[in-house]
């Protein structure tokens, strides 16, 4: 891995004061040589003109040599030279009379106001020392920030990068008065010297030199095709003048603390297409290959009002890391044409490809007919008409654009929660109480639907706004209600938001707690490209069921979120699917799923799951739809019971992309067992679910060989 | 488009750094915290500890974000009896050591780096 090296300021470069150094040797020797040979370096000036060039000489060297400096730096700079040119004067007037008594008539240097010379030629030596610190610039980082900026103005950065590594950031939990060493030795400890610069196209694993551990680790291969053409090299020149367009809420989190003079939300909407960041296509595709895309800050600042920043564009740009934002694939990638990742140069070794994210994977029969969907369940079907943005997400979906949460309104349907019986809602109060004090919790209720009976935020806006805007990231939304009987909590704190995260917990209600042969439900975690969300049925259900709901932002944070909504929730299930599965729809349970034999790629990934126990392949056929199920479960499983329970759950994440959110992935907890469900993120007919189950206590590497599963068998 | 052949080894690399001296307890877990592979012994829960590091290392990039102190490269929780240490990147893996011998923790970071480097960026 490539490393940034350390930032050094010029005051702490050791040549800097070497230099001067032998400028002050070189200074003494002009002084004896002043008075040796009798030369008076008094110039034949009137003494205040003569006084006075020093400051002009200092004020005009900072100003060329020290770039940018504020005013005020400028002057402090200027007379801190001066000072020193004074200071310097008096030192030699003092040692000169000190050794006056010698032979040597050093009168000329003795005057005060010290001459001009020699000291004007030493003083500006000190600039190469103190650069930084009179430009109060955070220390220059040497090496390519420059460059990189440079690399973006020309939309064509080369693709071989270095990580983007920094320097070194220690968070150390305050010292305990124990026996630990002297955190000076620690930190003193040779960080290794950045590697030389990696040749274009190629990237290399750092190695592991300095590990003292017995080296059989097998190293990363070198990735290594430098001859095959860049996707910017490539696609056609449509492709490269159609710029694509992010999400703001994806990449707010990497603007510096006090960047802006608004809240973050309000610059989103201040964008020229509110929401939404422009990037130039050939700036994403030049990088797409090394699985890391980022944009320098301006590409970004053209998109900003300048109003809104709260300090200059440069500081912005400095203060980022390496200068630089690095933009969600997850949205680009989408954005590229399919045959322009799988076309074009040489044959590729794929071995091991699987593990590499879908864009990479190779060429297949990847174009497969656009999906028709089938009919939705009948609730479903009440309501299109009413939407009046159905259309234009529809139009949206042909482009290929990725559909925004903020484009299309809820069905009420689904967003409106029953009214909540006195001894009940006294049970959710305090949920939603503890939030209201920051809240127009009036104003939203008296603007929302009468249905909604909680409905507590943590920011200013009407429960009306709430339903039509998209939450932004890091706030936090709360409802409390009851659907079909089961009392839902929810909270949101991604882009999900939280009707969008009610709506699909009625829709699951009849997979939630629902005991399929072993595999009895505990949990559900839904992951898109707008984050995750996690149902979990609550406590013991004796009476009405509860069902906790949390839609949190993908990241870090979300195996925690899992865990601890888990160990709130207890381990009864049973009544939630029971009630839950009375109302259910029956249409998806009528699959007809005829058992075909799997094929030899499916078998040789079968045998790539080990964190999940034995399994067993199986395949199955849906004839109504000629939709395949792959699935990796348990010899004693009963196949058809968890396909119709994926079934159900693809069903829901049809009917809730109608609405905004997308979905493409169910992990269930069932006790110590996961069951995976992985679909195709795109829309098409005839495209396959991966469905993984087993016992493991490596859920993460079970979703990666999941994952990997999916990609062999061709669901992106 | 670039040829990867990933011959990366977790199994392996962990238990290579569990058996050095201090270490008590490795764990390897996704960008969003699930537990990809451990080694070593543990008395609590090995799932949570990884969910719970991850959350940390969030965290304390955000810290590290308001500061304007760039990238967070390692956390460092020191306790009565024990050390944890985390790093890792939010584009790849991250890897949480847990230490009862503090004397050898030079070492350990030093070996804990250079597992993090070798990390695919997929993993």
């Amino acid at each position: 891995m490539n490393r940034r090296r350390r930032a050094v300021s010029s005051a702490r470069r050791s040549s800097a004061w070497l230099v001067v150094a032998g400028g002050l040797v070189l200074y003494s020797v002009a002084v004896v040589i002043f008075a040796l040979t009798g030369i008076s370096p008094t110039l034949l000036l009137p003494w205040w003109i003569a006084q006075a060039v020093p400051p002009l000489v200092y004020a005009l060297l900072i100003g060329v040599c020290v770039r940018p400096v504020s005013v005020s730096r400028w002057l402090g700079g200027t007379g801190l030279l001066w000072a020193i040119h004074m200071l310097l004067g008096i030192l030699t007037a003092g040692v000169v009379a000190s050794i006056g008594a010698w032979s040597v008539d050093l009168s000329g240097v003795e005057a005060f106001p010290p001459p001009l010379i020699p000291e004007i030629l030493w003083v500006p030596l000190l600039l190469i020392p103190l650069r930084d610190s009179i430009a109060g610039h955070r220390p220059a980082f040497t090496g390519r920030r420059v460059k990189s900026h440079e690399t973006d103005r020309k939309m064509a950065p080369t693709p071989a990068r270095q990580a983007p590594t920094a320097t070194t950031a220690h968070v150390v939990a305050p010292s305990s008065d124990a026996k630990w060493p002297q955190r000076a030795s620690r930190d003193s400890g040779e960080e290794p010297e950045a590697p030389p610069a990696q040749p274009s196209g190629a990237r290399t694993p750092t190695p592991l030199a300095s590990n003292p551990m017995p080296s059989g680790v097998a190293p990363a291969q070198p990735i290594s095709q430098p001859s095959a053409p860049r996707l910017d090299e490539t696609a056609g020149e449509e492709m490269l003048n159609t710029p694509m367009r992010i999400s703001f809420d994806r990449i707010a989190s990497q603007f510096p603390a006090g960047a802006f003079n608004v809240p973050l939300a309000e610059v989103s909407a201040s964008l020229p297409e509110p929401g939404h960041l422009s990037i130039p296509s050939r700036l994403v595709l030049a990088q797409l290959a090394e699985g890391l895309v980022q944009a320098g800050w301006d590409v970004i600042a053209s998109q900003i009002p300048e109003r809104l920043l709260a300090v200059t564009s440069q500081e912005v740009a400095e203060q980022l890391t390496d200068g630089r934002l690095t933009l969600p694939l997850d949205e680009l990638v989408p954005q590229v044409p399919l045959d322009l990742l799988t076309s074009g140069g040489k044959p590729v070794q794929v071995n091991g490809i699987e593990r590499f994210p879908a864009p990479f994977q190779p060429a297949g029969s990847l174009e497969p007919p656009v999906r028709e969907e089938p009919e939705p369940p009948a609730e479903w079907m009440a309501s299109p008409s009413e939407w009046p943005l159905v259309e234009e997400a529809d139009s949206d979906r042909d482009t290929g654009e990725l559909p925004v949460l903020e484009d299309v309104e809820l069905d009420e349907t689904l967003t409106r929660l029953d009214e909540i019986e006195p001894e009940t809602a006294s049970e959710a109060e305090p949920v939603a109480m503890q939030l209201q004090d920051t809240t127009t919790s009036e104003q939203a209720m008296s603007l929302s639907e009468p249905e909604m009976p909680v409905h507590a935020t943590a920011h200013p806006e009407t429960a009306r706004d709430a339903l039509a805007e998209p939450r932004t990231h890091g706030s936090l939304d709360v409802v409390v209600g009851s659907a079909e009987g089961a009392k839902i909590l929810a909270s949101s704190s991604s882009s999900l938001g939280v009707d969008a995260a009610v709506a699909v917990a009625k829709l699951l209600l009849p997979v939630l707690g629902t005991t399929r042969g072993a595999w009895t439900t505990n949990q559900i975690t839904l992951k898109g490209q707008d984050g995750a969300l996690i149902l979990t049925p609550l406590g013991s259900l004796a009476g009405d069921g509860s069902v906790l709901v949390s839609a949190v932002p993908l990241g870090g944070s979300l195996a925690l979120a899992e865990i601890a909504a888990l160990r709130a929730a207890g381990t009864s299930t049973a009544v939630v699917a029971a009630r839950a599965r009375d109302g259910a729809s029956d249409d998806p349970l009528d699959a007809d799923l005829l058992e075909t034999e799997p094929t030899s790629k499916v078998y040789r990934t079968a045998a790539s799951l080990d964190a999940l126990g034995s399994i067993v392949a199986t395949t199955l056929h849906i004839r109504e739809t000629g939709r395949d199920l792959h699935l990796f479960l348990p010899p004693e499983s009963d196949v058809h019971d968890i396909a119709r329970l994926a079934c159900e759950i693809d069903w829901a994440f049809i009917a809730v992309g109608r609405l905004g959110p997308r979905f493409h992935a169910a992990v269930l907890r069932c006790g110590a067992r996961r069951l995976i469900i992985r679909m195709d993120r795109r829309d098409t007919a005839d495209s396959s679910i991966i469905i993984v189950g087993g016992e493991t206590a490596r859920p993460g590497l079970a979703c990666r060989q999941a994952e990997d599963a999916a990609l062999a068998l061709g669901v992106r | 488009m670039h040829t990867l052949e990933l011959t990366f080894d977790t199994k392996a690399v962990l238990d290579q750094l569990s058996s050095q001296p201090g270490v008590q307890f490795v764990a390897l877990m996704d960008r969003e915290g699930f537990l990809i592979d451990s080694a070593g012994r543990l008395a609590g829960d090995a799932e949570a500890v990884a969910a719970m590091a991850s959350c940390l290392l969030q965290t304390s990039e955000g810290i590290g974000r308001e500061l304007g102190h760039g990238t967070l490269r390692s956390l460092l929780s020191e306790f009565d009896d024990g050390l944890v240490l985390a790093m890792g990147s939010p584009e790849s893996s991250r890897l949480v050591v847990v230490l009862h011998d503090v004397a050898l923790l030079d070492a350990v970071c030093r070996s804990a780096r250079d597992v993090v480097a070798t990390l695919p960026r997929t993993l």
